[in-house]
């Protein structure tokens, strides 16, 4: 239906009403379509500096159903680094009359002793929404800082005719650009000369909505956009100023935000490294517990606030806060350990939200986290302040296969790949004991965690309601069904790599089913991915998880004196080169078990993975059906 | 000029501007030097412990007349675990649009005696997820033992009326709350949920009204129950001003009627007019009786004219605009609707009402902040409509501005001028049996015996059905098919749909009251397991899961429903051939209350075999709204017993 849509396209100042019937055909089932959005930069030299101003225009057709079914809400953003200019909004009506918007409402400051001023958001309504009726904004803004040009994504939460970004650039600037996304062949580019000028066009026609997903990674991973940046401009002596050419540019902009802080370590931080050091004899021990202290002592409240945003706080700053952003925390490591003797390095670096790499795009937005890297014994080490309980040794899960911008010294810096962690040190080890008793089921648990399945637990422990810590490990053991009732529990903590052991004891009445002579219970208390088939191949969006994995469930049954085991169920094998899964019955003496085995071997699940994927399933669900029998003897 | 006059001159400007800037209000308290209180050891694991809680309202008159409010909040709270730290970290201050900040302080004490006070350039402002804009700033230094002492003054829009909530999730040891004002105004306060006397004394040429509570404990979150109605809250009012001689009682709920009646009917003869058009260029006139001008005008309205709850400058809710822009405020629509019933004669009155999830109406309090939500009454079909709410048709309106008082603006002529009176009284909601959740649903095993085709009917009435007609209306075709898996999944537990329809989906089906339903047709393999040649047919998962109350802690609230409801399933198994039901009567449940000889709530659930069908029948019924703290046992057994529904395993065996 989409392809046939390109007949519908007319220029701007064209579309009007009389298209509706026609777009209602192409979309029968969208409330609103976007005719028009076109987003124009203009960058030019001013002052021997690059200067950009940049406005949006957008048009907004209603198609369907009735008033309020349209959030007729609408908005845009600026900021210090993107202040407004103008701007304007209207709704032309479908008999061709023009109300313009009056009410605008803008998040405004008005204490005077108040410096912080990040992005604000303007709202407002188009009157008069119904079918036909087009609502039409139009928005300026001058760009203060042309580091920070953010990209532009050509989808939005309706469809769109056409979706156009425009860059003039003049003649004495070098632009770069690069399109992302899943799925870029639709994005037709065209350079043209205009008198002293080149203008870029990146257009997009019959550009579909977003679909969005619980389990996908971040919109920059899938959704079509275009990052275009400054590589360099003549200045008015004709030499060429780099600005972003490369990853030495940007180095020396990130630098230059880390120069002037911590050049002293304040008395109190000393103290602190002293006396958590004094009986560390090696640097690893020493680094160990320093990276515990702060992860233990700061806590991570983040406030973005302008160039606040790019700048670390001073350590000794961060230290009587006791609270700081990633900056801070990385500021507060590096101080740290570099005074403890352990060589530490401001690093940079892009969470997996973001797929961007510094070799490809060599931009500020490519990073948008700070962590401390630490050189061990040849070896180096990421250390995430703002992750809580995350173990020494381990990366931060959301920094694991990303690359690092680590800051040697002042000209020299290393961009590495923080390492994912392999599954075999991620796991989970549950073993559940079963017996039935006169009263029911009764049973026992242990559960081993280990890698970022302990992290996980830690960071829980640290925030339950202590009043009410049953129900949390409740719902943390809960299997079978939810008359699950954890009677005790117990936890125990394994220093010093947070391993962690919770067990248990449990009733789960109603589960078994006693009839006659005869038992029947299911051994499959935990049904993992059920409800997780993929709509494939409707789907082309990839799926994400935190961290790669082994899990082992193990489900052990009693079977009680004067009783026989009538049906065991078959053990089965599945694995494809995606996935896979174990199931293991086997009797041993008066025991019945059950082993389930799962291993997650990727970080992210991609489209053509997908049928794969659910040809396991197929294949693991039958099993889940799978009831033992016992009956007396 | 000689120096001494010059410092004469100096003195004087001095003390005018004080007048004109700084109004005397009380200022708080801040020790040189704090201490860490020492915490009784039950509360070892708590969070955090506030140790006080200030609030204080002053008014004070200012130049030209005018009287000023103060708002001042001023804490001290005693931190426990990493929990706290969090919680108390960040400092947000509630402040509206039209405040000023007039002054605030904040420190951190340390175990070890150590304070940090708050540099106020480290203030931000910060927009949350809910659009509101706050202030925030952050608590330097917190440890484990910390105290967090702050407060803060900020200048409000003047309103006589306020409602403080004083308890939380973790205990207060002590709260004082105050409302000041010049002796002249006397405030009137009042405790809910819980009892504290308030004492109204004149000290150094002020009103004091006062009420301290010791002791509060804290409350948590429970299924069933609302929360924000539940806390202690505290209301105040001005209810007299004693100047001259006058012993007038303010702000009555007759005044509000009045004032209500007043704006709503506020447009002129030239909007009247253009409102009056709509009505004969749809022909609205022409209709047989009220009803159906009513729920035609409601209608039209509803389909032609958006709400917006954030519009509400003078001018975009004059009806001339409204008209204009197709979009109202609260006051703009009232207008539009007005104007039409009046050029119609409806009979109508203005009603507003609380949100009992948060708060309600009191009789014996007028305050007006709890008059939230106007709805239109209709006393001669004794019925409503909710002009605000597009999503809800007559008589349906939200159902927690029912069961709940109102006031009712009673119209009043004298002469050629007409307004309001007061009446105060319930909001009746639409009987109970009005609003179904029901199932119907045939299953069948095929041939192999290791699936079931399910034809399900999942049938919503009443207020019941609301949130569904929104799902269905307000998304697009995906999230529709999305909306539509996502229901049929949790009922027949499959994904696997065959075929599936959506009826009586519109908002205007919902004055007849016509039951939307979800009708679909399965290929499950999930209900039906096997234990070698038996069949096991996990029967209680078809009617989706329900909520448990299994392992609680012990009840603290009365048990809170949006609506009562039935929900009525009729599950009809084809027994396959050679096949026999073994347990059959673990189907059966009954677990029932009565109340003064009606049967208030209950799950029953029974059944018959006849021929090769088993029917079940289960009626599970909330009579009630509310159920008072004594039957909460007996509530929670019956939302335990359609927990307990969703275990049944039938076992199916071959004959004999």
């Amino acid at each position: 239906m989409l392809g046939g849509l390109a007949c519908l396209f007319l220029p701007f100042d064209t579309v009007n009403a009389q298209s509706l019937d026609s777009i209602r055909k192409a979309f029968p089932n969208e409330k609103a379509v976007m005719l028009n959005h076109v987003y124009e930069f203009n960058i030019s030299l001013k002052n021997n500096q690059p200067y950009v101003e940049s406005e949006e225009t957008q048009q907004i057709e209603y198609v369907l159903g009735t008033a309020n079914m349209y959030s007729g809400q609408y908005g845009f953003s600026h900021s210090d680094f993107q202040q407004l200019i103008t701007y304007d909004a209207y709704t032309r009506t479908p008999d061709d009359k023009k109300l313009k918007v009056s009410e605008f409402k803008t998040s405004i400051d008005k204490e005077s002793f108040v410096f912080y001023d990040d992005v604000k958001q303007t709202t407002f309504n188009f009157p008069a929404v119904e079918p036909g009726a087009v609502g039409n904004l139009h928005v300026s803004w001058v760009n203060k800082e042309p580091h920070l040009l953010s990209p532009f994504y050509f989808s939005a939460n309706i469809p769109a005719i056409n979706s156009e970004l425009k860059v003039t650039v003049s003649k004495d600037i070098s632009l770069k650009y690069r399109l992302m996304g899943l799925d870029t062949s639709k994005i037709t580019v065209s350079v043209e000369k205009k008198h002293r000028d080149l203008i870029y066009t990146f257009q997009y026609k019959n550009c579909p909505a977003d679909k969005s997903y619980g389990d996908a990674p971040g919109f920059s991973w899938y959704s079509p956009h275009v990052i275009f940046y400054i590589e360099n401009y003549k200045d008015d002596k004709g030499n060429t100023v780099p600005f972003l050419s490369n990853a030495d540019d940007l180095y020396r902009l990130n630098y230059s935000y880390i120069k002037s802080i911590n050049q002293q370590i304040s008395p109190e931080l000393k103290h602190i490294v002293d006396s958590l050091t004094a009986k560390s004899a090696s640097l690893e021990s020493k680094a160990r517990s320093i990276y515990g202290w702060v992860q233990g002592n700061i806590k991570y409240v983040a406030f973005e606030d302008g160039m606040g945003g790019f700048v670390p706080r001073d350590a000794g700053l961060v230290c009587n806060r006791r609270f700081g952003d990633c900056k801070d925390m990385a500021s507060i490591l590096t101080e740290m350990l570099n005074y403890a003797g352990v060589t530490a390095y401001f690093t940079w670096i892009g969470t997996r939200d973001m797929p961007y790499k510094f070799s490809e795009t060599p931009l500020p937005m490519v990073s948008n986290h700070m962590i401390c890297t630490i050189l061990l014994n040849g070896k180096y080490i990421f250390l995430d302040g703002t992750d809580p309980t995350c173990v020494f040794g381990m990366p931060s899960s959301m920094t694991q296969d990303k690359e690092a911008m680590i800051s040697i010294n002042e000209k020299e810096y290393k961009i590495l790949k923080v390492p994912v962690i392999e599954k075999d040190r991620n796991t989970v080890t549950d073993t559940t004991w079963l017996e039935l008793t006169p009263a029911g089921l009764k049973g026992k648990i242990k559960k081993t965690l280990t890698g970022y399945y302990a992290s996980d637990i830690y960071g829980k422990l640290m925030y339950w309601d202590k009043k009410n810590m049953i129900q949390d490990m409740k719902d943390e053991f809960e299997r079978g069904t939810n008359k699950f009732h954890l009677d005790t529990f117990y936890i125990d903590k394994k220093q010093p790599n947070n391993e962690i052991i919770l067990s248990g004891e449990f009733s789960l009445p109603d589960y078994a089913k006693n009839i006659g002579n005869d038992y029947y219970l299911n051994l499959n208390l935990f049904r993992f991915y059920e409800g997780e088939k993929i709509d494939y191949p409707e789907r082309k969006i990839p799926i994400e998880y935190n961290f790669i994995s082994k899990r082992k469930y193990v489900t052990m049954l009693k079977v009680p004196d004067g009783y026989k085991l009538t049906y065991l169920p078959p053990s089965k094998t599945y694995h494809n080169n995606v996935f896979g899964f174990d199931m293991q019955y086997a009797q041993n003496g008066s025991w019945v078990s059950l082993t389930q085995q799962f291993d997650n071997n990727q970080l992210m699940l991609t489209s053509d993975q997908f049928e794969a994927w659910n040809k396991v399933l197929q294949n693991l669900f039958p099993l889940y059906k799978e009831t033992l029998s016992l009956s007396k003897n | 000029m000689n120096k001494k006059t010059l410092l004469m001159v100096v003195a004087l400007a001095s003390a005018q501007q004080l007048l004109a800037q700084s109004p005397q209000i009380e200022k708080e308290a801040w020790t040189d030097k704090p201490a860490i209180h020492s915490i009784d050891a039950k509360y070892g694991k708590e969070a955090a412990v506030v140790i006080s809680d200030t609030r204080r309202i002053e008014f004070t008159d200012e130049s030209k007349n005018e009287v000023a409010e103060y708002y001042t909040i001023h804490k001290i709270v005693h931190i426990n675990d990493d929990r706290g730290i969090e919680g108390f970290n960040k400092i947000y201050l509630g402040l509206s649009e039209n405040s000023d900040i007039v002054d605030v302080k904040a420190r951190s004490i340390l175990p070890g005696g150590k304070t940090i006070e708050l540099d106020k350039n480290n203030i931000k402002d910060i927009k949350e997820e809910d659009g509101n804009t706050y202030k925030i700033f952050a608590m330097e230094g917190l440890e484990k033992g910390s105290e967090v002492e702050y407060f803060y003054t900020i200048k409000k829009s003047t309103t006589y009326f306020g409602r403080e909530t004083v308890q939380d999730r973790i205990p207060v040891l002590e709260t004082t709350f105050q409302v000041i004002g010049p002796p002249r105004l006397k405030f009137e306060v009042k405790s809910y949920n819980f009892s504290a006397p308030a004492t109204d004394t004149v000290v150094n040429n002020k009103r004091i009204a006062q009420c301290i509570v010791k002791n509060t404990p804290g409350l948590d979150e429970e299924k069933y129950a609302y929360f924000d109605a539940n806390v202690y809250r505290i209301e105040f009012k001005l209810a007299y001003n004693t100047s001259g001689s006058s012993t007038e009682r303010l702000f009555t709920w007759n005044e509000l009627a009045k004032r209500i009646y007043g704006v709503y009917t506020d447009y002129s003869d030239k909007e009247f007019k253009a409102a009056s058009d709509l009505v004969t260029t749809n022909g609205w006139d022409k209709l047989p009786d009220e009803v159906a001008k009513i729920t035609a005008v409601e209608d039209f309205i509803k389909k032609n004219f958006s709400y917006n709850e954030d519009l509400n400058s003078a001018d975009g809710n004059a009806l001339a605009t409204v008209l204009q822009n197709k979009i109202g405020g609260t006051i703009g629509t009232m207008r539009l609707y007005t104007a039409i019933f009046q050029n119609l004669g409806v009979n109508y009155q203005y009603v507003l009402t609380g949100n009992r999830e948060k708060f309600s109406i009191d009789k014996q309090f007028e305050d007006w902040n709890n008059c939230e939500y106007p709805v239109f009454f209709f006393p001669t079909e004794n019925k409503f409509i909710a002009p605000t709410r597009p999503d809800y048709r007559y008589p349906w309106i939200f159902p927690s501005w029912g069961s709940t008082n109102g006031l009712y603006c009673k119209k009043m002529s004298l002469g050629s001028f007409t307004t309001a009176v007061a009446e105060i009284k319930p909001v009746p909601m639409e009987a109970y049996n009005q609003t179904v959740q029901n199932l119907e649903a045939k299953l069948e095993l095929n041939a192999d015996l290791d699936s079931l085709t399910i034809d399900e009917k999942q049938i919503f009435q009443g207020y019941a059905s609301i949130n569904y007609r929104d799902a269905f209306n307000y998304s697009n075709d995906d999230q529709k098919k999305q909306f539509i898996k996502e229901l049929t999944k949790s009922m027949a537990n499959s994904e696997n749909i065959l075929s599936s329809e959506v009826l009586n989906q519109g908002f205007e089906d919902e004055t007849p009251n016509k039951p939307l339903i979800l009708h679909t047709k399965t290929k499950s393999g999930e209900l039906i397991e096997r234990a070698g040649n038996k069949l096991l047919l996990k029967i209680g998962m078809a009617i989706g899961p329900q909520v448990e109350m299994y392992q609680e802690k012990p009840r603290q609230e009365p048990v809170d429903f949006e609506f009562g409801h039935i929900e009525e399933r009729k599950i009809d198994l084809v027994i396959p051939d050679g096949y026999t039901i073994s347990n059959p009567n673990d189907l059966k449940i009954d677990q029932t209350y009565t109340e003064n000889g009606e049967e208030t709530m209950g799950f029953v659930c029974s059944y018959e075999i006849k021929g090769n069908i088993l029917s079940i029948h289960i009626v599970e019924q909330y009579h009630r709204e509310y159920y008072p703290m004594e039957q909460f046992t007996q509530f929670r057994k019956i939302i335990n017993s359609s927990a307990d529904f969703n275990k049944v395993v039938l076992v199916l065996e071959k004959k004999g």
